[in-house]
């Protein structure tokens, strides 16, 4: 794993909460975890927020477990619309999704992941 | 089962065909309708007052969305809003065109098909509101040879692929229109990528559907009321078409198909 995406796991990491942070620990070793750094995707919280509350809804209803996903969204509804976010897509050995970012500072918001 | 009485039983097993001109029980006075039908139609209808339509077309409204998905319709309270019910109109509950056809006498085919609940018929404040604003499966008018039951049962049993467009999409306009626009043509998104990335489809060659009709309800519905649903047959592309499916790996398990390139001609099912 390179510096970078070191820099972004770990970023994303120290941002969630504890029943997340330790499913992400376990999805997302710092080792054998890829992170496409190379091409992030950009947004804003009004983009990304009715997606991901969508997602959450289908995934209520099918049963599909979505780790993080809650958790994100009620970070996001507490920021402003306008406010810029990047994702970057991940997988790894058990897992794979999105962890997604402050854009101006790359402070973390969150992880989007499922099982593989 | 096929009145207006409130019974809203999903299982339409009666065999009292609301479809000929005896008329349903709308449990309504002719109050001379709301403004008709503002739904899209697949026959060009428009906007369908209750004088405009022939006294042999038959309106049926659809217990259940055609997937089955939602509960029926709180048909006492629709009779109110269709008034017009009285004027020699049947009515009835079916919940797939399978059934449908069963209920169907004769020779009677389909010509005209109403998608979608107008806001009118069902207020949004209802707890039908998501179905009344996205719409689906909702009034039907019949008469004419153009297409045979037949063929809408055997359209029903290929299946259908749905795609949610909310209020505010880059291509609701287009999507309004029957036109499917990817957020760039020209893009290199992957599929995984778009499938995994919700901030991705902006640069995505590729469109969002689904065979779950709740999935692209949720879709339309992002923004709020307003939204649309889009409805493609299940099959593949004709040879030279300007789209073509792909297969998505549906991470989220959402019964996710993806199209790449633009179609046009898709029916909205309403809103």
């Amino acid at each position: 794993m390179s510096a970078q995406a070191k820099n972004l796991l770990r970023a994303v990491k120290s941002a969630l909460e504890t029943s997340v942070y330790e499913e992400t620990l376990r999805l997302l070793p710092d080792e054998g975890t890829g992170i496409d750094v190379w091409s992030p995707s950009h947004g804003t919280v009004r983009q990304l927020l009715p997606s991901l509350k969508a997602r959450l809804q289908n995934a209520e209803r099918s049963g599909k477990l979505i780790y993080g996903l809650a958790s994100i969204i009620m970070r996001l509804e507490q920021m402003h619309v306008e406010e810029k976010v990047v994702g970057y897509g991940v997988t790894a050995l058990h897992a794979e999704g999105m962890i997604y970012l402050l854009e101006h500072n790359l402070e973390g918001l969150g992880v989007v992941l499922v099982d593989r | 089962m096929a009145n207006a009485q409130g019974d809203n039983s999903n299982t339409s097993q009666s065999t009292s065909a609301s479809l000929g001109s005896t008329g349903g029980n709308s449990g309504g006075t002719n109050g001379g309708g709301t403004g008709g039908i503002n739904g899209v139609t697949s026959g060009g209808a428009g906007q369908v007052g209750p004088d405009e339509i022939p006294a042999n077309y038959t309106i049926v409204i659809t217990g259940q969305r055609p997937s089955g998905l939602h509960p029926v319709l709180p048909l006492a309270s629709m009779g109110q809003e269709f008034g017009w019910l009285g004027k020699g109109f049947g009515i009835g509950i079916y919940n797939t065109y399978t059934e449908l056809a069963a209920m169907i006498p004769g020779q009677l085919a389909i010509n005209r098909i109403v998608w979608g609940l107008p806001d009118h018929i069902v207020p949004r404040n209802s707890s039908l509101a998501m179905g009344a604003s996205v719409g689906a499966g909702a009034a039907m008018f019949f008469g004419g040879p153009e297409v045979k039951a037949e063929q809408m049962v055997a359209a029903e049993e290929a299946g259908y692929l749905y795609r949610g467009v909310h209020v505010g999409h880059p291509g609701f306009e287009a999507a309004e229109a029957g036109r499917v626009v990817p957020g760039d043509i020209n893009g290199t998104v992957s599929a995984a990528t778009h499938n995994k990335d919700a901030l991705s489809v902006a640069k995505s060659p590729f469109t969002s559907w689904t065979s779950d009709l709740f999935v692209a309800e949720t879709n339309a519905m992002k923004a709020g009321q307003g939204g649309i649903i889009l409805r493609v047959p299940n099959t593949p592309a004709p040879r030279g078409a300007t789209w073509s499916w792909q297969v998505s790996p549906d991470i989220y398990g959402e019964s996710e198909i993806l199209m790449r390139g633009i179609r046009d001609g898709v029916e909205v099912m309403g809103r």
